[in-house]
């Protein structure tokens, strides 16, 4: 009995299972056949699942002067350079200075003690009201200092995003260090700065990588910053790929197979730091 | 010159005064504890040793040298943390080395002779079989044993042990007890030692440092902190079951002292010489605490002198020992630590024998020691 019963609970588990899996895979699914497939097959309806596979929507990307009339003024290459220079080096940034503001906050003695969670809370507002309510000031300051449509201007724009989370995440990792373990290394011998690379960051190394993947996923998937501050030169996959629909045609196809492109280097990065990236997306909330 | 010297050190948390004008000193070689309820500062006192605290007061010296102002890495100082604080990226092996690979040790120090420092100490600790495991994969007891290892592979000025022995079970407290005795012996360590267990304190220390609130309450070796102590505090903080106490009024006879216990019948009575009286002098007639401990108790049937008569209300069989618990009016209950199972008088009426000899008066105000018997 209680055999037979563990085997139906667990093929009722699996059936969930399955439903949740396809439910989160489906979209992405259907975004790679959509990739695959010839523009006729693209808008059949009913939709075909058997068809003629081909990659040029890829090649088309890559290949300049396309029949297509907006295809001609697509540059996929450039953004995708763009997206890279930009969520890379923002990410670089916003780590640099999110780490030391985590730990510091994680550590440093306040005179009053409200003090660390007021700036800590302060930094993590930022999450909290829509991007809209900023864009439009933000567009302004931009557009008087001459910023617009400019890398470096689009990587301080990020930082709205990725200063917060780089401080709160890395945070939650830093306090999980207990603070005795830190003052035994010091009175071991060695010295703050010592003790810190000792002691301190292999503790939490794992944690500032999936801190780090994550911060240049939420970079790398902006929309908002890069559409109203950025420009032509400057424009990433996730504002290029609204321009596969034009007035002319909308070309699915190869907006499909941008969308791929533009999801691998996240992907690669999220299997890397997999473990520890719940954490990230829980921000904070639950401390391990 | 001494090892170690404290002098009016104070230590405060915004209105909390963890540690208030506290000074004393450490020979070398020698061992003090520092022995207090939970919170009576002892922890803050290590740690403003360590310089893991600022000072607000005072002046901390070792070898006669003033080292306030000086960061924990150059104090000369080893610490053993209540919660073990291993390296827990690092086998024991590699946190018992750690101490001394320390960049300021590079000339002390070899590969080779860490390797041969780490293994000696290994030895001593019976962790040798260990060495290659991560804390996580380690018991309490070995824990424990590693975190000691840590402190020990280095020779520093002074040893500083917060509680070291304190969250081990019951059996490997006892066997650590005697074991840390002998090895600060065999290693001529100048230790500070705190704890919270009156045992540790007696059987560690060569002397004891009573503190409470942040401050000195009494300062000597274990026989002056188990029967010269000079408060009530120390009388019920040292002793288990603790000191029994009970009220009374000092009667001053011609060669006799008779105290006159509240609501009893009986008074205790017992000689005393003229010279011994008149520091008593002014507590003829007024009340005073009676303090008696357990151990310096008989029970018997049979009324005697100075004895409290009393109903035997519960036994608790504790090793080798018994403490028996007799009522001795409705709300006060006097324990006896006896080694004599008095089973068959349970709920009779009994009758305590107080060895005059081994009694000590307090101040009802403030806890003062007034009298000692003559005997200790």
């Amino acid at each position: 009995m209680e055999e037979t019963k563990s085997i139906k609970r667990k093929i009722v588990y699996y059936i969930l299972l399955f439903i949740v899996a396809i439910v989160i895979l489906f979209p992405f699914v259907w975004i790679f056949l959509t990739s695959l497939k010839a523009p006729g097959d693209i808008i059949s309806y009913p939709p075909k699942f058997i068809f003629n596979a081909s990659w040029d929507n890829y090649k088309n990307l890559f290949v300049k002067s396309q029949s297509g009339a907006a295809s001609s003024t697509l540059n996929f290459p450039r953004y995708y350079l763009n997206s890279l220079i930009i969520a890379g080096f923002g990410t670089i940034l916003s780590l640099i200075i999110g780490f030391g503001a985590g730990y510091t906050l994680t550590r440093a003695k306040f005179k009053k003690e409200e003090t660390r969670e007021n700036i800590a809370f302060t930094l993590l507002s930022f999450w909290f009201g829509p991007e809209l309510a900023i864009i439009l000031p933000l567009y302004i300051i931009f557009n008087k200092f001459s910023l617009l449509d400019n890398h470096f201007a689009l990587i301080l724009a990020y930082q709205l995003i990725g200063i917060p989370f780089a401080v709160w995440m890395s945070r939650s990792f830093f306090s999980d260090v207990p603070v005795s373990v830190e003052e035994a290394s010091r009175i071991d011998g060695y010295t703050a700065m010592q003790t810190f690379w000792k002691i301190t960051f292999p503790m939490v190394k794992t944690g500032l990588a999936a801190t780090a993947v994550l911060t240049f996923i939420f970079e790398w998937n902006n929309f908002l910053f890069a559409l109203v501050i950025g420009g032509r030169n400057t424009m990433p996959v996730t504002t290029g790929a609204l321009g596969f629909i034009s007035y002319e045609a909308a070309l699915w196809g190869q907006m499909a197979a941008a969308i791929i492109l533009a999801s691998i280097p996240q992907l690669i990065l999220a299997m890397f730091v997999q473990k520890n990236m719940v954490r990230g997306l829980t921000f904070g909330a639950v401390k391990g | 010159m001494y090892r170690l010297e404290v002098k009016n050190i104070s230590k405060s948390f915004g209105k909390i005064n963890a540690v208030k004008n506290l000074s004393f000193n450490c020979k070398e070689g020698e061992a003090v504890v520092l022995l207090g309820p939970t919170g009576a500062g002892k922890t803050t006192t290590l740690r403003c040793l360590a310089g893991l605290e600022e000072l607000d007061n005072g002046d901390i010296y070792i070898d006669g040298k003033n080292i306030n102002n000086f960061s924990p890495d150059h104090r000369e100082v080893a610490m053993f943390f209540e919660n073990y604080a291993l390296y827990p990226h690092m086998t024991v092996y590699e946190n018992m080395a750690y101490p001394l690979s320390a960049p300021s040790r590079k000339n002390e120090y070899n590969k080779k002779k860490i390797n041969e420092r780490v293994q000696e100490v290994a030895e001593l600790l019976q962790i040798s079989e260990l060495l290659d495991r991560k804390p996580n994969q380690l018991s309490g007891g070995q824990k424990q044993r590693t975190a000691l290892g840590r402190t020990l592979v280095r020779k520093p000025k002074v040893f500083l042990l917060d509680e070291p022995i304190a969250h081990l079970d019951a059996v490997l407290r006892h066997r650590m007890r005697g074991e840390m005795k002998s090895i600060f012996q065999k290693l001529e360590c100048t230790v500070v030692y705190v704890t919270h267990d009156y045992k540790e304190a007696l059987s560690i220390g060569d002397r004891i440092l009573v503190i409470k609130k942040g401050e000195l309450i009494q300062l000597g070796t274990a026989d002056d902190i188990w029967s010269k102590m000079n408060n009530v505090f120390v009388a019920k903080l040292v002793g288990d079951p603790p000191i029994n106490i009970y009220n009374g009024i000092l009667h001053l006879g011609e060669d006799n002292l008779k105290i006159e216990l509240k609501k009893q019948e009986t008074n205790i009575v017992f000689k005393q010489e003229k010279a011994e009286k008149e520091n008593l002098g002014k507590w003829k007639g007024k009340e005073v605490l009676f303090a008696i401990r357990p151990n310096d108790i008989n029970i018997s049937t049979t009324k005697k002198a100075n004895s409290i008569k009393g109903t035997l209300a519960a036994i608790e069989a504790i090793s080798s020992s018994y403490e028996i618990s007799v009522y001795i009016s409705e709300e006060k209950i006097f324990k006896v630590k006896s080694k004599i199972n008095f089973a068959d008088l349970l709920n009779k009426e009994i009758y305590l024998n107080i060895d005059s000899e081994k009694i000590h008066l307090f101040n009802p105000q403030n806890g003062e020691s007034i009298y000692h018997g003559r005997s200790l």
